[in-house]
């Protein structure tokens, strides 16, 4: 299990990360952007995914119709921002990789005479939508908010969700936006990787001539704050579910560190399938809850460690509460047994593998190498990324356990129907997120 | 180096030439099962789907939700080990069964890596030949499910699609969800299932693809000898596309209260054509069109000139009886009788003042086409695709074909066959939103809105 690249460096910084793959007769274009919500200022949150709306909507050279021209080159396109990056894909036919680049160029280096008032406010209705739709009108969509709010200080940089607070985004002006451009979108911040059904040499001199005359930019400050809670806190929120669900958080490293894989494998133990001890403990065994998941969220300053149920019904959260902490205890105590890390090592192996099966897109060959090269400094990353899993232990996991989730206090947030907020674990201070 | 022009785009070359997957077949294992391999060597990994023709519209008339109750099921117990034992060797392979329960047919897919192919495949066959249906884990499952039913009471896009269709098919087979509904969960019974299985679960009905990193002699006789003693008692009648009759579409508006939602959740469409529909190729350039991808009248109007909405799709579900047309969205709620007024508008001149021009088919079929190779990466993709070929009696040249064809449709030809399925002055609506902020609005725009009763 390897991918095979070739890398250069532009003189102005520009990482360009090259893999060939002649299954289709397909290229897939990848950009990341070192900025995500992360490197927004309190105030003006949501504008890094705001601003990768802002990125379709044209350039000075085509201000009209980034999709027009991609989809009807057979193209596909799209988009992402979490809180450390911001990433833009195109899977286009071969003969389409110069269109890509001539359009992925332009926007690096001439978007602003094309970002209009009218366009911005537009899409700021868009992205309003977006999360209208996604959190707000969704059964627990609005946890993360809360999550996120109480997890970390007022201020700091994952305080906030990447699509940011509606205050914010309606205060948002086409000034910021374009502040924002000149602070993060240029090649010292970027990274561009394309594979597929090319030849390596010629890319690299389409990539110099498209992107070779960008100016450099200003050098980015990424921002590195810590994180960690001083005491335990309990929370609920009311919203219109029909089940009440217990949400529970801690802070764990951050990802690539080595207790990232070993909380990896943590979750897996804990939730993946009928083998896990959560899902057999309140789900399959009990029927405690109608669903449990557990999951390592892994981000570039530090991860948090998620467990969530959903009580069945005429069941407490509080009972769901008392099992979980029961199992975190044992699994901290004894870690893993043989048969579980057995498993939890097999499926990570094979998930390097199912990740790399298509070129790109959302996931693929050259998501990946971008996302080594970005966070780890070089592409070459995955061998390195695999033995992190290789040298998780019984010991390993279990002190990982105990470290981040026995030893240090965590978040508790109940969701629960609208008018029952009895139905929380005791002890919680209502929120009320937007 | 070589300036930029930057005044005008690169033009594009021709397509380069590729190759698509070539299906050895086979009836081997004797028993009537459709084998079907591909090799696809792009990577370590390959796919064995189980494509069983009998899903949703095969549900008995009093047990909405039983095939999709039958399905979830087989993965809890089969041939000498129990569920958590399936999970185990699942795990220790690296894969994962994949169940999913359509209309017309219901797909086991296990994908895995290639060393393990066997394996996968022996579990595949005990997962649908060999399901045990524990009494035990049948009380779970329905719990489970009853769960699942309540919680959709709350999701607002999913009370939509439910409306949607019962509001179009009626009692027809396609009018109920996949899941069911609560009394008809809570009433099914071991029995119930165990005769599902033995009614559907046929070699006879099957088709077993295997896609993936190995030799298609290797996956033809793995199968022959793995699946070569599965037999069921008796002929049974074949499974066949339901036929019943559809209530005649006609233009209304129907209401679902969710007071205080910030946005409300659109679904607008009629009943249309089959899978078989020699129209097929022109409906996908005219739903292009409308709103079949970004770049589509609907969502250009809609989301990037209106702002109504983060987007808005339509689309024809194909399938072996009429499917549903259907554009479905989520509009902020203050907006929502104004959107629903321009997705009625927008359908109405695309058929007929304002009808496609010879640009926007062009770039139709080019967007369709140009793009098409795409769905032939990986060893899930060409053995879902190699299933669906089988599920739609499709011929063997389908893949070759499917550009060629797409590029021979006329203007005439798209303006005919959205004649023929789609009737823009017969669309029903459901709205899932806020009466106070909806009711008045909609009346106003002559879509007056009849109150939708509440859905289990």
């Amino acid at each position: 299990m390897d991918i095979s690249y070739s890398t250069r460096t532009l003189a102005n910084g520009l990482d360009v990360v090259v893999h060939e793959d002649r299954h289709i007769p397909m290229a897939a274009v990848s950009v990341w952007y070192h900025v995500g919500s992360r490197h927004e200022a309190p105030g003006r949150t949501g504008f890094a995914h705001l601003f990768e709306h802002l990125m379709f909507k044209g350039s000075a050279h085509h201000p009209d119709g980034y999709f027009e021209a991609l989809q009807e080159a057979g193209g596909l396109v799209n988009g992402s921002t979490n809180t450390d990056r911001t990433n833009y894909w195109e899977v286009v036919p071969t003969q389409a990789l110069e269109l890509a680049l001539w359009m992925e160029s332009d926007r690096m280096g001439h978007l602003l005479p094309a970002l209009s008032e009218q366009k911005f406010t537009t899409e700021r209705d868009v992205v309003l939508n977006e999360r209208r739709q996604n959190y707000e009108n969704r059964p627990y969509g609005l946890s993360s908010v809360a999550l996120a709010a109480a997890m970390y200080p007022d201020g700091h940089p994952y305080s906030w969700i990447t699509i940011g607070q509606p205050v914010d985004l309606v205060a948002s002006t086409v000034d910021d936006a374009r502040a924002f451009f000149r602070a993060f979108y240029h090649p010292a911040n970027a990274s561009i990787a394309i594979a597929g059904d090319i030849d390596p040499d010629e890319t690299f001199a389409l990539v110099e001539r498209y992107f070779g005359d960008i100016p450099a930019g200003p050098a980015v400050r990424h921002p590195r704050v810590a994180a960690s809670l001083t005491e335990a806190a309990r929370l609920v929120l009311e919203d219109r579910v029909e089940l009440p669900r217990l949400s529970l958080a801690w802070h764990t490293p951050e990802m690539f560190h080595d207790d990232d894989a070993a909380m990896d494998i943590a979750a897996d133990v804990l939730s993946n399938g009928k083998t896990s001890r959560l899902y057999r403990a309140l789900v399959y065994d009990t029927r405690l809850a109608a669903d449990v998941s557990a999951l390592q969220a892994s981000r570039e300053m530090s991860s948090v460690f998620h467990v969530a149920a959903t009580a069945a019904p005429g069941r407490s959260l509080a009972e769901i509460a008392t099992v979980v902490e029961r199992t975190l205890d044992d699994l901290a105590i004894n870690g893993p047994t043989v048969d579980e890390l057995e498993r939890a090592t097999a499926r990570a192996e094979a998930q390097f593998v199912y990740r790399v099966q298509t070129i790109g897109g959302f996931g693929g060959k050259s998501d990946q190498l971008n996302a080594y090269n970005v966070f780890t400094g070089g592409p070459g990353f995955i061998q390195a990324d695999r033995a992190r899993y290789a040298r998780a232990t019984a010991d390993s996991v279990a002190a990982a356990v105990r470290r981040w989730l026995r030893d240090a206090p965590g978040v508790a947030l109940s969701v629960v129907p609208r008018g029952q907020a009895s139905m929380a674990l005791s002890g919680s201070d209502e929120v009320r997120p937007e | 180096m070589i300036a930029i022009d930057r005044s005008r785009l690169p033009v594009a070359g021709p397509p380069r030439p590729f190759r698509f997957p070539t299906i050895a077949r086979d009836v081997a294992a004797g028993n009537g099962l459709d084998v079907r391999a591909v090799a696809h060597h792009a990577a370590p990994v390959v796919s064995i789907a189980a494509l069983v023709r009998g899903g949703s519209s095969s549900d008995p008339v009093d047990r909405p939700g039983l095939a999709a109750f039958t399905a979830d099921l087989l993965d809890d117990g089969a041939g000498t080990l129990d569920g958590p034992g399936l999970a185990d060797v699942l795990a220790r392979i690296g894969a994962e069964a994949d169940i999913e329960v359509w209309p017309d047919a219901t797909a086991v897919t296990i994908t895995t890596l290639a060393r393990h192919v066997e394996r996968a495949m022996s579990l595949l066959a005990d997962l649908i030949v060999r399901p045990r249906f524990d009494d035990v884990d049948v009380t779970r499952v329905r719990g489970l499910r009853l769960d699942r039913l309540r919680q959709m009471r709350a999701q607002a896009a999913t009370i939509a699609d439910r409306a949607f269709t019962r509001a179009i098919y009626g009692a027809h087979p396609y009018g109920h969800p996949g899941i069911g509904d609560p009394a008809s969960v809570a009433a099914t019974t071991v029995d119930d299932i165990r005769a599902l299985h033995a009614r559907l679960y046929r070699p006879q009905a099957t088709t077993l693809v295997v896609a993936g990193d190995l030799d298609v002699d290797v996956a033809l006789r793995l199968t022959s000898s793995i699946f070569g003693d599965w037999t069921t008692a008796a002929d049974r009648d074949a499974v066949t596309a339901p036929d019943a009759a559809t209530p005649a579409p006609r233009r209304r508006v129907l209401l679902a209260a969710r007071p205080g939602a910030p946005q409300s959740e659109l679904r607008v469409g009629h009943v249309s054509a089959p899978r078989a529909t020699p129209d097929y190729h022109a409906l996908l350039l005219w739903n292009a069109v409308l709103g079949g991808q970004f770049v589509s009248r609907l969502n250009l109007n809609l989301r990037q000139a209106k702002g109504y909405t983060y987007g808005i799709r339509s689309g024809f579900d194909f399938r072996r009886a009429a499917g549903p047309f259907s554009i479905h969205t989520s509009v902020q709620a203050a907006s929502t009788a104004d959107a629903l007024a321009e997705v009625l508008r927008e359908v109405t001149d695309l058929l007929g003042p304002r009808p496609m021009t010879a640009e926007e088919l062009l770039r139709a079929k080019a967007a369709v086409g140009l793009g098409y190779p795409r769905g032939f990466e990986t060893a899930q993709q060409v053995a879902r695709a190699v299933a669906q070929m089988s599920l739609h009696d499709l011929s063997p040249d389908h893949f070759e074909q499917f550009v060629p064809r797409l590029s021979a449709v006329t203007l005439a030809d798209v303006a005919a066959a959205a004649a023929r399925h789609v009737q823009p002055d017969r669309l029903t609506a459901v709205v899932v939103g806020d009466p106070a902020e909806v009711e008045a609005r909609l009346a106003a725009r002559g879509l007056a809105p009849e109150p939708l009763p509440d859905v289990d």
